[in-house]
């Protein structure tokens, strides 16, 4: 099985190297035999990687110690399904994982466009293929998942603690699934540099790419972030680690690059900017990779220090030059079609979107590298941490909610004052309402009061966008839902997008509560003594210990009852992992749709008595609620409509014309 | 007499100051020296809960904030700081975000002031001001409607 594994890996950078040239020659040479000699190989390659996941999957699984990845992430105790997720918990298998997941998106790519964009397809396939042979050079010869161990073991290491919740079943998938999604658009912006055909052709073609990955990296951060609530114990969600902001900044280019594409395609403007805002956000993903691996900045998510670090670079570098040779070699053919109608347009906001969400990416960029700099020019260590980014983003990130209200206030092309005026009317009327009420009510915190009104500012701009659109047709549909649910099934795309600013809009409502209103307690409590917090008392009951087949457990059981109603037993405890030697703190979590009771049991002492923590988190579910409504809106958006079936056959029917203009397909048939 | 007495109440107002500062406060300008590479607030080991226990016993003996972390500096250096100080060459990874900002939001501005008065040459219109109205009136439902038809 280990011969066989390092073998297709192997077949695999063969034929991902063979893929490069024979679509590089196939475009030159015009040789349609070429292209799909290259579709080939990547689908043998992709056939070749499944094995070896396969293979991997079920030593890990079947627990077979005499790989050296299987012995240091499994043990004989180790349920099932953890064993399986020990796929991505360790550096190789998450490659693997990483170059299975490109591969298979390769095949989709060719499927897709067997009958489509032939003259950009040569070489969207030789940019895949470079990044899949990076990433199966790493594979075979710097971290092979199939390494021998070379001595025989009876048990294994385990898979860290920390990594048995079922959010983690999920959270690397889904982040990978981002990470490697954004390939698609950024090897169709390279195929359209490389083949100089710098219309719309590959930002249309590779939209609903873009948002699936966009989603997919949004479920994978919150999915994240869920996690390190549930499973680190500290009571937050967000601790501005490296790795979590590695995630966070392609997010914020990927959204930014979401925005200004759709004023390429209205108005032929913005090309330089994305195609360089896609090139910057595939590098971002690769950078996230590149810190995880390479221990250049300490991290809670890191593999450890390794020589992959430098590969990293050589491929990050190497792509950046080679984007940016691109770039100035053919600025001529990216200048822009048209001009701006108006100063006050969508188009404006949308760059002002743009500004605020690449500058949110700076920097988030700037402090996750300031230590490196710092040691660089003093010689001294420092951290960036939670302190720094919470100073940073705030204000910026409500910049952002300003200017989400804002942008459905102004009209695409040329919107005049007295438009714009009656617009932001209601808006600004909630805005003002909420600001005001709010003080009264007694909340005083500078950030929370403008961050709440300007989500009010937000809601209300949209519920306008949906009553003015529900209004025009009912004068066809005639009832309210039945005119509701046609403009939003045949106008996806935009009220899609406004249904995504809805749910990101209650994620903000969450995290500013979260925030800004936490209370936190901690109290040596002695059996049947009673701890008061906010309006929450939790008798304390007594304490458990039992075995599971990983750990022993010390649980504590707490009452709970708020302004005297019980509401049932909570159970926080403390994990003792024998294996690894490592003590974890499980919480225990009490949700309602206005706050989270959140208890960590902070240790029991000789006499019996806990050291209770407890934390009342107000309006956490929202960012839960917030998420499941983006996924909503987001699916909404990227559903294809008749629209696109009927280009998609169009374009099948124009292939005879098409492949007079492109010998390539005529060659290959 | 009254001097001593200002005294007094300056030293009780002082002494309620630094009877107020909590091991949270503390924690969140610390990271954790385990190794886990996390800020204290955020860890759950057994040596945040050691140091934990060893910024109270400060608190306790009347140690303030700035002086319990700079016990720590002194311990650990610079990188046992959540977060950079705001002076020296420190100061750059605070401003720069914003003052980067800043610049790219004016440059983006004058941008779009330049690029929205651009205006083209136009030859003489063809129509009477009546009759371009008809047309410029259709053009604008006819945009209207592309607009509304995005959902390629």
């Amino acid at each position: 099985m280990i011969e066989i594994g390092k073998v297709t890996l192997l077949f695999s950078v063969i034929l991902s190297f063979y893929a490069i040239v024979v679509s590089y020659l196939g475009y030159r040479q015009r040789l349609g035999f070429f292209l799909e000699s290259s579709r080939r190989a990547m689908l043998s390659s992709f056939a070749l990687l499944t094995i070896a996941i396969s293979m991997l999957s079920y030593a890990l699984i079947t627990k077979n110690y005499d790989i050296k990845y299987v012995a240091e992430n499994v043990s004989n105790n180790l349920p099932t399904f953890y064993a399986f997720s020990a796929l991505w918990a360790g550096q190789s298998g998450s490659l693997l994982l990483w170059a299975w997941l490109l591969n298979l998106f390769i095949v989709i790519v060719i499927l897709q466009n067997r009958d489509r964009h032939l003259e950009l397809m040569p070489y969207v396939i030789a940019t895949l293929s470079g990044i899949l042979l990076f990433f199966v050079v790493l594979l075979s010869f710097f971290s092979n998942p199939f390494e021998r161990l070379g001595f025989t073991v009876l048990e294994g290491q385990g898979l860290n603690p920390l990594l048995q919740n079922p959010g983690m079943m999920f959270h690397p998938p889904t982040l990978y699934l981002g990470y490697v999604g954004f390939s698609v658009p950024f090897a169709f912006a390279i195929a359209a540099l490389l083949t100089r055909k710098l219309d719309s052709e590959w930002i249309v073609s590779t939209r609903r790419w873009t948002i699936f990955s966009w989603l997919m990296l949004t479920i994978g951060i919150v999915l994240g972030a869920k996690w390190a609530y549930v499973e680190l114990g500290w009571g937050g969600y967000w601790g501005w680690d490296p790795v979590e902001n590695a995630s966070f900044m392609p997010w914020l280019t990927g959204t930014a690059f979401l925005h200004s594409i759709m004023i390429q395609e209205r108005k032929g403007m913005l090309k330089i900017w994305n195609v360089s805002l896609i090139i910057i956000t595939f590098l971002l993903t690769i950078l996230g990779t590149f810190i995880t691996r390479s221990g250049i900045i300490a991290s809670v998510h890191s593999f450890g220090a390794s020589k992959l670090g430098y590969v990293f670079i050589v491929f990050l570098v190497t792509s950046a030059l080679f984007s940016l040779y691109l770039i100035l070699t053919r600025k001529d053919g990216l200048r822009s079609e048209n001009k701006l109608d108006s100063f006050l347009s969508r188009e404006s906001s949308f760059l002002f979107n743009n500004w605020i969400l690449v500058g949110a990416a700076f920097a988030i960029f700037w402090g996750t590298l300031f230590p490196v700099i710092s040691e660089a020019v003093r010689g001294v260590k420092i951290t960036v941490g939670p302190p720094f980014f919470n100073t940073i983003t705030i204000p910026i990130g409500l910049l952002l909610i300003l200017i989400t209200g804002v942008c459905p206030l102004i009209s695409w092309r040329k919107a005049t004052w007295n438009n714009f005026v009656r617009n932001f009317l209601y808006p600004g009327g909630v805005f003002l309402f909420l600001l005001i009420g709010l003080y009264l009510a007694g909340i005083r915190g500078l950030y929370a009061l403008m961050s709440f009104s300007l989500i009010g500012f937000v809601l209300t701009s949209i519920v306008m966008e949906f009553y003015r659109g529900v209004k025009a047709r009912m004068r066809y549909d005639g009832n309210a839902l039945i005119a509701l649910k046609n403009l939003i099934w045949k106008f996806r795309r935009r009220y899609g997008g406004y249904i995504v600013h809805v749910g990101v809009m209650l994620a903000f409502v969450g995290i500013t509560g979260s925030s800004a209103f936490a209370v936190e307690k901690d109290q040596i409590l002695k059996k049947d003594e009673v701890m008061t917090i906010k309006n929450y008392q939790l008798k304390f009951l007594g304490v458990d210990q039992f075995r599971t087949a990983n750990a022993e457990v010390i649980s504590a059981s707490f009452e709970v009852f708020r302004n005297g109603e019980r509401l049932g037993i909570l159970n926080p405890s403390k994990h003792y992992h024998p294996l690894q030697d490592q003590t974890m703190t499980e919480v225990a979590i009490r949700s309602d749709w206005k706050e989270d009771l959140y208890l960590i049991l902070g240790g029991v002492q000789q006499d019996g008595s806990v050291f209770l923590k407890a934390h009342i988190n107000p309006l956490v579910s929202w960012i839960w609620w917030g998420t499941y409504i983006l996924i909503i809106g987001a699916l909404i958006a990227m559903w294809p409509g008749k629209q696109v079936r009927a280009a998609s056959r169009a374009q099948k029917t124009a292939q005879p014309d098409q492949a007079v203009l492109n010998p390539i397909e005529t060659e290959s048939r | 007499m009254t001097q001593s007495k200002i005294l007094l109440i300056l030293l009780i107002f002082a002494g309620g100051l630094w009877g107020n500062v909590t091991v949270g406060q503390v924690e969140k300008e610390l990271m954790c020296t385990c190794g886990c590479t996390m800020a204290l607030y955020t860890c759950e080991c057994g040596t945040s809960e050691k140091m934990r226990a060893d910024i109270q016993g400060m608190i306790d003996r009347g140690m303030d904030k700035d002086a319990i972390v700079t016990y720590y500096v002194d311990k650990y250096g610079e990188k046992i700081r959540s977060a950079p100080t705001k002076s020296g060459f420190n100061l750059v990874a605070w401003v720069t975000p914003f003052l980067a900002l800043l610049v790219v939001g004016i440059a983006l501005y004058r941008l779009l002031k330049r690029w929205s008065s651009h205006r083209e040459e136009r030859p003489e219109p063809l129509f009477t001001p009546e009759v371009q109205s008809q047309y410029v009136k259709q053009l604008d439902k006819e945009l209207q409607e592309f607009e509304e038809g995005e959902n390629l």
